[in-house]
């Protein structure tokens, strides 16, 4: 029996049937925003380390690492959701920017071609925390926490990308329209020649920027370092199984039927756009064709070539006031209120604080 | 009047119990509740039902992976 719940009811409800001991469903849909939530104290879901360990050399188990407390694995995702560089090739092309480009050096420099025209290279938030951690994650940080769960907000690595990041908002490289509507709007008009973003992403602009068909394509991100990663990962959502279920063998065997199949997995491509997080699926041919809207490209083989380098990150339980701490600094440090550095290190240290005070 | 129906009870319960009836067994379907949010995910997981996609041999692949075949969704 399948529930659809509003997303943000369907977190309540669940919550409410952990605390109360009855009434939780075998599996849920964990969305990677809320699993952190979950994982304090006992958790309510059940361990899955073993249930994936046949799959560990097909499942990307990078993608293990959202829904993961302490080597302890409570979600197995549906996406892969590898990020890229999405761009109007017409716009780079007249600016005389061959794409793609090998390190981020590269990209900002080119970019000033792009600048000298009004428009701008990128598309990047100055008040959330998305956009920064896909290029943390990129540039080898596994995120706001390190494998023991120790804050890494404030390491030299975070605030070295903080800087750049906010380099780019400055110089003109990038643009923060302030929502996702301007956002659009931009790309439409050619303000905005590019963006980060993962597979899903793609479906974004594609449905939301339509009158722009054909002019966009996409690729590996540029580097940080010449022959460093060139994606990160964004999003995702999990199925997860309870503690409360008294079917726990016969969820396993649903979740292994849903994400394992391949038949399975490319119908819900078909249905989501979400690409398998499973290396053996990605060489289907439905995931390969070309698409008209992104010049015939086939982004298949894109996210083919680059789902090996899909980074590991680490969560865990506080990774919800991380992501909100670092989005409150990153809005500081862009307003000019405080460094980057400074930012960072009062995110961290009032993200101790609440870790400490439990 | 009342001694009969105390057998009657009697004996359904036995027959209950040789045959199963009201207990869990491998032949019994399993209902699994599932919660999911959003169209794009419902849509997902309520297809993964051997009987809406006769096109493709999901029933096979159902009954080939797991243990329990006749477990359903909804």
């Amino acid at each position: 029996m399948v529930e659809e719940i509003p997303y943000g009811q369907l977190y309540d409800n669940l919550t409410g049937a952990f605390v109360a001991g009855v009434g939780a469903p075998d599996i849920v849909d964990v969305e990677q925003g809320v699993i952190s939530r979950f994982l304090k104290g006992e958790p309510g879901l059940i361990a899955l380390n073993d249930l994936i360990a046949p799959y560990e050399d097909d499942y990307i188990m990078a993608k293990t690492g959202l829904y993961a407390h302490q080597g302890t694995i409570y979600g197995i995702d549906h996406c892969l959701c590898p990020v890229v560089l999405y761009y109007r090739h017409d716009i780079f092309a007249d600016a005389g920017i061959e794409m793609p480009i090998a390190t981020w050096d590269e990209f900002v420099e080119a970019a000033s071609a792009l600048t000298e025209q009004g428009i701008s290279a990128l598309s990047l938030s100055d008040r959330s925390w998305g956009d920064f951690y896909m290029l943390l994650l990129q540039s080898g940080s596994p995120g706001f926490f390190d494998a023991e769960g120790n804050v890494i907000v404030d390491s030299p690595e975070a605030i070295a990308v903080l800087e750049w990041y906010l380099g780019l908002l400055e110089s003109g490289v990038a643009i923060a329209p302030g929502d996702s509507q301007s956002t659009y709007g931009l790309m439409s008009e050619g303000q905005i020649a590019a963006a980060i973003g993962a597979d899903w992403y793609g479906g974004f602009i594609k449905n939301n920027v339509a009158d722009t068909e054909g002019l966009w394509r996409a690729a590996p991100l540029p580097a940080f370092e010449e022959g460093g990663a060139r994606t990160s990962t964004h999003g995702g959502t999990a199925y997860s199984i309870t503690q409360q279920s008294e079917n726990k063998d016969e969820a396993w065997a649903f979740i292994e039927f849903a994400l394992f199949d391949e038949d399975n997995k490319i119908f819900e491509f078909e249905v989501n756009n979400l690409l398998p997080p499973v290396l053996s699926h990605l060489d289907n041919e439905a995931l390969l064709g070309p698409d008209p809207y992104f010049d015939n490209q086939s982004l298949g083989e894109l996210f083919l070539e680059l789902a090996p380098e899909v980074p590991h990150q680490v969560r865990g339980p506080w990774f919800d006031e991380a992501s909100t701490l670092v989005g409150n600094a990153i809005f500081q440090a862009a307003q000019g209120e405080k460094t980057a550095e400074q930012a960072l290190k009062d995110a961290a240290e009032e993200l101790r604080r609440a870790i400490d005070f439990g | 009047m009342k001694r009969i129906i105390t057998l009657f009870s009697t004996l359904l319960l036995l027959v209950s119990m040789l045959f199963g009836a009201g207990t869990t067994s491998a032949q019994d379907d399993v209902t699994l509740t599932i919660w999911t949010f959003g169209s794009f995910f419902t849509d997902f997981t309520k297809a993964l039902k051997p009987t809406t996609r006769k096109s493709r041999p999901m029933s096979a692949s159902w009954s080939k992976r797991s243990p329990m075949a006749n477990s359903t969704t909804t």
